[in-house]
């Protein structure tokens, strides 16, 4: 059987793309120039070997950069150990800060 | 992604990425309205592998690492301009039914099942569904943000071969999924099986001839499966979870995230009040129940007793939660949500020997128990007034009664199911006509 050949009109169905307002972190969140006697912090989301990953990148730290210091977030406050979408409230993120890290390393995925 | 957060304080941050997760990192990234970050990929996986493996990886990628966090800076690229979410493109296209599905296809407008064109006369006429406007946007939806306006969703119920009056529903169950406790993103992008379920109760089941006894999760109904099939378009095509582009990262997936599971609870044979009644809904209301998860089948054939019943269901409730790491004290990022979804002779049983949900929950919270070595340790942290434990130590799968659900739907026969949360929570809601 022979089908016939149509004159379509469609609608694409995938729809705009619609970003929320990029926001100028540029500046705000320019890198350290050195991390000598800085303080680094090192992020777990809780997925399987990425505190052990981490903990390793900490160790180099330690090793290789003078007087930097390494906070673990995940020992400093488990609360930090979180995916999701109620994860890393506004409380976390300010006890983060507090603690101010020239940069925070984290690991993402499995 | 939670160093978005912080970059948005002002906090530098790099972000160790394994090669299979990358394009979800980054796709998460953008969805948070920070312009760029930094990434170090690493060979995939992470998990799994020995400590020495993980070492090695940490040692081989540090140099990448040290000089990432002191040299990257964002390249702040501009967002291209973007279409209008309404009205959505209108394109020509020559060729039979058949072109047009492998086109659609292609273009990744469809899940690998048969679409029905969308023309703009399907569309209009899916629009009479509901009073809505066709421009109002309903839900951006993650990862891709894409906008799926009135008009886009009467697209893909047309694609999925819905009717016009199931609109009503559809758009309550995407103002449901739009909720962030019920976390799209993580159950569209996981590695789990988890998948859309939608729950419908009250007199919209009869209406809409929605199916909630025999085989009510399987083929056979319109409603259900043109509706199911609809969720997963949706998510695919407009929200880009898709395994193909390495932003659906499941490591097998489901069937249910081509066709979602949905269905009616079965409140004809439901021996106590229906699930919405619970919730405080009148029992004239129509309500949707969404939750992401997994349909596990409960099969038991020879219980005479409620308290066999249970029994029973507790044995293989304690099974199943195992490699979920823990049940009750189940680590942050996990579900706490599950539905216990009873066939209606297993209610019947339960009701008869005075059993309420209640009661059901309670016997289920401290009859369900798994091996503490069996649990993930990590997620699986132990109350200080637990006691010690070995690796031989029961511990509870659930944490608190009211973490069950109890719903009774389907047909004759003894089987049950248990439906156990994945991402985020459940989310209840009054469909508006």
């Amino acid at each position: 059987m022979t089908e016939i050949v149509q004159q379509w009109e469609l609608i694409n169905p995938e729809g705009a793309i619609v970003l929320p307002p990029r926001e100028k972190i540029e500046i705000k969140s320019r890198r350290p120039a050195t991390l000598e006697g800085k303080t680094v912090a090192l992020l777990w989301n809780a997925k399987s070997n990425g505190d052990f990953f981490l903990s390793r990148v900490g160790e180099l730290l330690a090793e290789q950069v003078k007087d930097v210091k390494v906070i673990k977030l995940w020992e400093v406050d488990p609360a930090t150990k979180q995916y999701g979408p109620g994860a890393f409230p506004a409380e976390i993120v300010k006890k983060v800060k507090n603690l101010k890290p020239a940069i925070v390393i984290g690991s993402q995925g499995d | 992604m939670n160093q978005s957060k912080l970059e948005k304080e002002g906090i530098p941050t790099l972000t160790i990425a394994t090669t299979a997760f990358t394009e979800l990192a980054r796709a998460s990234m953008a969805g948070t309205g920070v312009p760029d970050m930094s990434f170090v990929v690493v060979e995939h996986p992470m998990g799994g592998i020995s400590k020495e493996q993980i070492r090695a990886k940490a040692d081989a990628a540090f140099p990448e690492i040290l000089k990432m966090a002191l040299e990257w800076r964002p390249q702040g690229a501009e967002v291209p301009p973007s279409n209008p979410a309404y009205p959505a493109e209108r394109f020509k296209f020559a060729g039979t039914i058949e072109d047009v599905n492998k086109l659609t296809f292609e273009k990744g407008w469809s899940l690998g099942l048969p679409i029905v064109p969308p023309t703009p006369e399907r569309v209009k006429a899916m629009l009479k569904g509901t009073s809505r406007s066709p421009h109002e946007v309903l839900w951006v939806v993650p990862p891709r943000n894409g906008a799926l306006t009135v008009e886009l969703l009467a697209v893909h119920a047309a694609m999925a071969g819905c009717k016009p009056e199931y609109m009503p529903l559809l758009i309550t169950i995407m103002n449901a999924f739009r909720e962030e406790s019920y976390d799209w993103i993580g159950t569209a992008t996981t590695t789990g099986s988890e998948a859309p379920m939608v729950m419908v109760n009250g007199p919209i089941l009869k209406e809409l001839g929605i199916a909630y006894d025999s085989g009510c999760l399987a083929g056979g109904n319109h409603a259900n499966v043109s509706m199911g099939y609809t969720i997963n378009l949706i998510g695919a095509v407009v929200g880009g979870s898709v395994a193909s582009t390495h932003i659906d990262r499941s490591v097998l997936g489901s069937r249910a995230n081509i066709i979602a599971y949905f269905f009616g609870e079965n409140e004809d044979a439901n021996p106590w009040e229906p699930y919405h009644v619970e919730k405080g809904f009148k029992p004239t209301d129509n309500v949707i129940t969404v939750m992401s998860g997994d349909f596990i089948p409960l099969q038991e054939l020879h219980c005479r007793t409620g308290t066999e019943v249970l029994t029973t269901l507790s044995s293989y409730l304690g099974g199943g939660a195992r490699c979920f790491g823990g049940g009750a004290f189940v680590g942050p990022g996990s579900s706490k949500s599950y539905f216990l979804v009873l066939s209606p002779e297993r209610a019947a049983i339960l009701a008869k020997d005075g059993w309420t949900k209640n009661a059901i929950r309670k016997y289920i919270v401290e009859h369900a128990k798994t091996q503490y070595g069996a649990t993930t340790p990590k997620w699986c942290a132990i109350p200080k007034d637990f006691g010690p434990v070995t690796p031989e130590t029961l511990v509870p799968v659930f944490g608190k009664p009211e973490e069950i659900q109890i719903v009774v739907a389907g047909g004759p026969g003894t089987h049950s199911a248990y439906v156990r949360g994945g991402h985020g929570s459940i989310v209840t809601k009054l469909i508006k006509k």
